[in-house]
């Protein structure tokens, strides 16, 4: 029985510990990011994005700029005869105040739009107008015809505007119907992640129900039928969206986030972390800010920390302490965590709220959740490098370090050895000995910077130890590359708060000769060495000289005939003054300038043609020659 | 009026070169308004967004065997898988279609990212897991010191693919790459220090992290043959409108502060290059003749002097201009090259003076300008190259002078002999008897 009642009240606990609490809140410095927003879509440009500015910037309490220029503006854009134009410019005038709309005209317009078969927009623009303009409006009329145009359309955003205009209408306007299709509305929601409720992943649809729910809610003096955990996922949606850049996305999560830190029935409570999530020795204190959605103050409150789990172990290590509040801000509530000697790790700590004085509207008042870490800084000692023989032939030569210093001198290893590091990381906390996320030794070539990383592991009692066998890791990890590494051990953690890449030692590693040294890759993307074209050599000649002397000794033979035949005293006196002898000797004569010509410039085709004649002439002339003188020594 | 439908028709003109048609896939459409900034500065330059889930049924690349956008935006990390015709061969087609695709992960990555990405080189590690650098994480990270602080000197140094040089580091939280060390196209442009890694935040170091050190990529870059681009990033959030205002500062003492992050600068300049608005070059009109020509001969003689001109042009906001570069090679190519040299820039053109080689054959002038953050360039021009016809080559050589004058002496004599062997009287004789 009483395990039974213990489980129910785990059971309980469980449900309690998953209530939904919004994570985040818009704060200050996103007030100021989205006042920024409104005040950038300044010069206007549209009415809708000036009504959204100057809305937008009321909502936040914010001064709105050069009023009467705005004023202008809206008097220029604003057109009487369209009831949408009107419902924007009479709502921006609104919010200016000073500034006024003709009301005649728009009048006309607004009281012949409200007809039969009017669509449920032209109605929301009529309603709102008029009200904002502060003129009349028919409830009962508007009812009638809203009542027929909700007939043949039932899409959210019209059973939104619905909300809106029975808001609007007098109080003693029959508008259940439309107060109960809040309820059908909000089950047409989509949930994501249990932790969002949306209507169709559209902020301004979102936004606009949520303000025309509470508003009509308001009116109606009933709590809306949302449920208080729907509430909240609205509020988270809001909030998940609150680094929107458009003046229209603005206003809408501004508008539903109001609504929400503002109303008569649900007002979620924000519990968020404001101190950094790391807690250490120099920063003990947790601080939470309880607030509406707005980051505005809820009144005095109880705030505890019901229990703190770490994730690890689920190790609980406080339960059910008060907070203080802080001094300047009454939002801030502050809790000194390092008071339950909490050791380095995550924690979840859950916080519940009590109001002071009760207020039924808040929501979300237990299950808050806040991560924290405490963090610790760690000390490296123990530091062992050796260098050990692979056959065990000579005992290891031990050099031990001191943090942060550097060995004295370079250590030499060769392929030979094993590289050995051993450490010790310790918990300056308790003087423990402890593990880290990120423990690696990283060797860098001093030369080509090339990094090479290895893990260090630890074994039971956590000791550290890193061994390299020299030859066998040279091609896969050094690339056989011999030279001066630097040694650093790199150590982090998530909940170390002194992280460090120290250079242990500088190495001397010596790589086996005969390791050829991979290729390296060719670079695609650089201009290429340039190609000059190796021309031929010309073939080596003899020197001038040589053919020179060549060529008189070959004349000489020519010279000597001659100079034999003048002293023999040769003579042509014989010469027959006959055609045929001069033809024949000229005929022979130009056939030998015609070889000449054919070695200097002649073609071959020329040098027949020429040769045809001129063979011609010189074998008649020659055959008439020779007979003549056969006959004459025939005589 | 006028005059608007006047401007609306300029701009729609002037829009024709800028953008293209893109299909944006998000895990779900609030990453739309999340990610407002860079999606608004996108439409800004012109280009034609379309939003869909990454599961709609209705996804197609192709239609009618064209395709049916030029640019792809994969926002969706966490996709299980695509919806409609979309899988990853469906996506390696696209990019050998010369589609540009920009994807973006996060530590919930889905398989059929991973496997788009291996299929392009690069190396995802697995779900859940995230680049984690105990030294350089921002002040406002979240407890598992996973929100890196990414030095601009960890960029690649190419302007047209990370824009013109910044002091102001990036900020990321997501899933780490390493690179296929077999693709030479994969380029690393955004680096870890090497101090991060990748593995499971939550987990002990069990064994070697699939990411270590400076080999960790951030962004990771492919410009496949076909000039198609892909970029790979391991952050989503790298792109959201909440980095791109964020302060940065790291979390160390003394570290200095930036009021805004580079992360806006950096990723609309990698935008400008995955979608081709940088680093787009185009060949224009090639022209080759002899040197003191005007006109291509039908074939060069070898050894002759010829002058080589292209004109290259670059893609700048929108307008084709003269590229402007010093390094730009033509090659003159049988097989292998005999000759490269170095053209100069003239008005616009990129000429280049030489002598033929002493070969002959069908050769190529080519121009392969292959350069980081620029697409390819690729011109061939075929000429052929002839030897010296049999009156080209040298006459009279001095060595063989002995020969020609033995020649023509020979022909001399032959000419005195014929009249003196003719028309000799024997006086002497005559008188003697």
């Amino acid at each position: 029985m009483t395990r039974g009642t213990t489980l129910l009240l785990l059971f309980a606990l469980t449900v309690v510990g998953q209530a939904l609490t919004p994570t985040t809140v818009l704060t200050t410095v996103d007030q100021a990011r989205l006042k920024a927003v409104f005040e950038n879509a300044r010069p206007f440009t549209d009415l809708a994005s000036a009504h959204y500015s100057i809305l937008g910037l009321k909502l936040l309490g914010a001064q709105i700029p050069n009023t009467q220029d705005n004023c202008n503006f809206v008097k220029s854009a604003v057109d009487y005869k369209s009831p949408e134009s009107l419902y924007y410019a009479s709502a921006a005038t609104k919010a200016l105040g000073n500034c006024q709309l003709s009301n005649s005209n728009a009048q006309n317009t607004l009281q012949a739009a409200i007809k039969d078969g009017v669509d449920v927009p032209t109605l929301f623009f009529v309603v709102s107008a008029l009200t904002n303009l502060g003129l009349p409006v028919n409830s009962n009329e508007v009812v009638n015809a809203l009542t027929e145009a909700l007939k043949t359309d039932d899409s959210i955003l019209s059973g939104s505007m619905a909300l809106h205009i029975a808001a609007q209408l007098s109080k003693e306007t029959d508008v259940k119907v439309i107060f109960e299709s809040i309820e059908d509305l909000v089950a047409q929601a989509d949930e994501v992640g249990e932790k969002y409720l949306q209507f169709e992943g559209d902020l301004g649809l979102t936004s606009f129900f949520v303000v025309g729910a509470y508003r009509l809610a308001g009116k109606q003096n009933k709590a809306p039928l949302i449920m208080e955990d729907q509430s909240v996922k609205f509020a988270n949606y809001l909030l998940s969206r609150k680094h929107v850049q458009s003046a229209k996305n603005a206003y809408d999560v501004v508008a539903g986030l109001s609504t929400l830190a503002n109303n008569k029935y649900h007002i979620p409570v924000c519990i968020t972390r404001e101190s950094s999530m790391t807690v250490s020795s120099a920063q003990p204190k947790v601080q939470v800010r309880v607030s509406n959605v707005l980051s505005g103050a809820l009144g005095k409150l109880t705030v505890k920390a019901d229990s703190a789990e770490r994730k690890e172990d689920g190790a609980v290590v406080l339960s059910n302490s008060a907070l203080t509040a802080a001094a300047k801000d009454n939002t801030l509530y502050e809790l000194d965590f390092l008071k339950t000697k909490a050791g380095r790790g995550f924690y979840t700590i859950e916080f519940s709220v009590a109001a002071d004085k009760p207020d039924s509207r808040l929501i979300g008042l237990s299950g808050a959740q806040v991560e924290v870490k405490v963090v610790t800084t760690v000390n490296v000692e123990e530091v062992e490098l050796s260098l050990e023989d692979k056959d065990q032939s000579t005992p290891p030569r031990v050099t031990k370090v001191q943090y942060p210093q550097k060995t004295a001198g370079n250590l030499a290893g060769d392929h030979h050895q094993n590289l050995v590091m051993r450490f010790l990381l310790k918990d300056t906390a308790d003087n423990s000995a402890m593990e880290a996320h990120q423990a690696f030794v990283r060797l860098t070539n001093k030369r080509t910077k090339q990094e090479v990383i290895f893990v260090a592991e630890a074994d039971d009692d956590h000791l550290y130890k890193f061994e390299l066998d020299i030859g066998a890791s040279a091609k896969e990890h050094f690339n056989s590359l011999s030279g001066l590494y630097a040694m650093d051990l790199v150590v982090g953690d998530a909940l170390i708060q002194n992280p460090f890449a120290w250079n242990v030692a500088d190495l001397q590693l010596k790589f086996p000769e005969d390791s050829a040294t991979a290729e390296e890759k060719p670079n695609l993307y650089q201009p290429r060495e340039e190609i000059q074209h190796m021309f031929r050599e010309p073939e080596k000649r003899p020197p001038a000289t040589v053919s020179t002397t060549f060529t008189a000794l070959v004349l000489l033979p020519v010279l000597i005939l001659l100079g034999l035949w003048i002293k023999l005293g040769v003579n042509i006196a014989n010469f027959p003054l006959s055609l045929s002898a001069i033809g024949f000797h000229i005929g022979l004569g130009s056939i030998l300038v015609l070889y000449y010509l054919f070695f200097v410039q002649l073609n071959m085709f020329d040098t027949l043609k020429y040769l045809a004649i001129l063979g011609t002439l010189t074998f008649l002339a020659g055959n008439r020659l020779l007979g003549s003188i056969a006959n004459k020594r025939k005589k | 009026m006028a005059s608007r439908v006047l401007i609306v028709l300029l701009a729609a003109l002037v829009g024709v070169h800028a953008g293209g048609r893109t299909l944006v896939l998000l895990d779900n459409l609030a990453i739309k308004e999340s990610h407002s900034v860079f999606f608004k500065s996108l439409a800004d330059r012109g280009f034609d967004l379309t939003f869909k889930t990454a599961d709609d049924s209705s996804l197609a690349l192709i239609k009618y065997g064209e395709f049916l956008f030029e640019h792809l935006i994969i926002f969706a990390p966490s996709v299980e898988e695509f919806g409609g015709n979309l899988d990853t061969s469906a996506l390696t087609e696209f990019i050998d279609g010369g589609g540009n695709i920009l994807v973006a992960a996060s530590s919930e990555i889905g398989e059929p990212i991973r496997e788009l990405a291996s299929e392009c080189g690069v190396e995802f590690d697995e779900e859940k897991t995230a680049v984690i650098d105990h030294l350089n994480y921002d002040l406002a990270d979240e407890g598992q010191h996973t929100l890196i602080v990414a030095d601009p000197e960890n960029l690649i140094d190419v302007k047209n693919i990370v824009g013109a040089k910044r002091d102001t580091p990036i900020l990321f939280r997501g899933v780490g790459m390493v690179a296929d060390t077999d693709n030479p196209l994969v380029l690393d442009v955004l680096t870890g220090s090497s101090t991060s890694y990748s593995f499971y935040p939550d987990e002990k170091v069990s064994e070697y992290p699939h990411a270590v050190g400076k080999n960790t990529l951030l962004v990771a870059a492919l410009q496949a043959r076909n000039n198609a681009r892909v970029v790979f990033t391991g952050s989503l959030e790298l792109f959201s409108d909440e980095f791109f205002t964020a302060a940065v500062q790291k979390a160390l003492a003394g570290a200095q502060k930036h009021d805004k992050s580079g992360n806006e600068a950096f990723a609309l300049a990698l935008s400008r290059w995955v979608f081709k608005e940088e680093g787009v070059l185009r060949g224009g009109v090639v022209s080759h003749h002899r040197k003191g020509e005007q006109e291509p001969p039908t074939a060069y003689t070898v050894m002759e002097e010829v002058v080589y001109s292209i004109v290259i042009e670059q893609l700048v906001e929108g307008k084709w201009v003269p590229f402007d570069a010093n390094d730009v090679q033509l090659e003159f190519v049988r097989i292998d090259p005999f000759v490269r040299t170095t053209m100069q820039r003239k008005g616009g053109k990129f000429v280049a003076e030489f002598k033929l080689p002493d070969v002959y054959g069908v050769f190529q002038y080519r121009v392969d300008y292959n350069r980081l953050g620029y697409t390819h360039l690729f011109s061939t021009t075929q000429v052929s190259v002839r030897p010296f016809t049999h009156t080209q080559y040298e006459r009279f050589i001095a060595a063989a002078y002995p020969y020609y004058a033995s020649a023509f002496s020979m022909m001399f004599g032959l000419f005195v002999f014929s009249l003196v062997f003719l028309h000799h009287r024997e006086d002497t004789k005559e008188k003697a008897e």
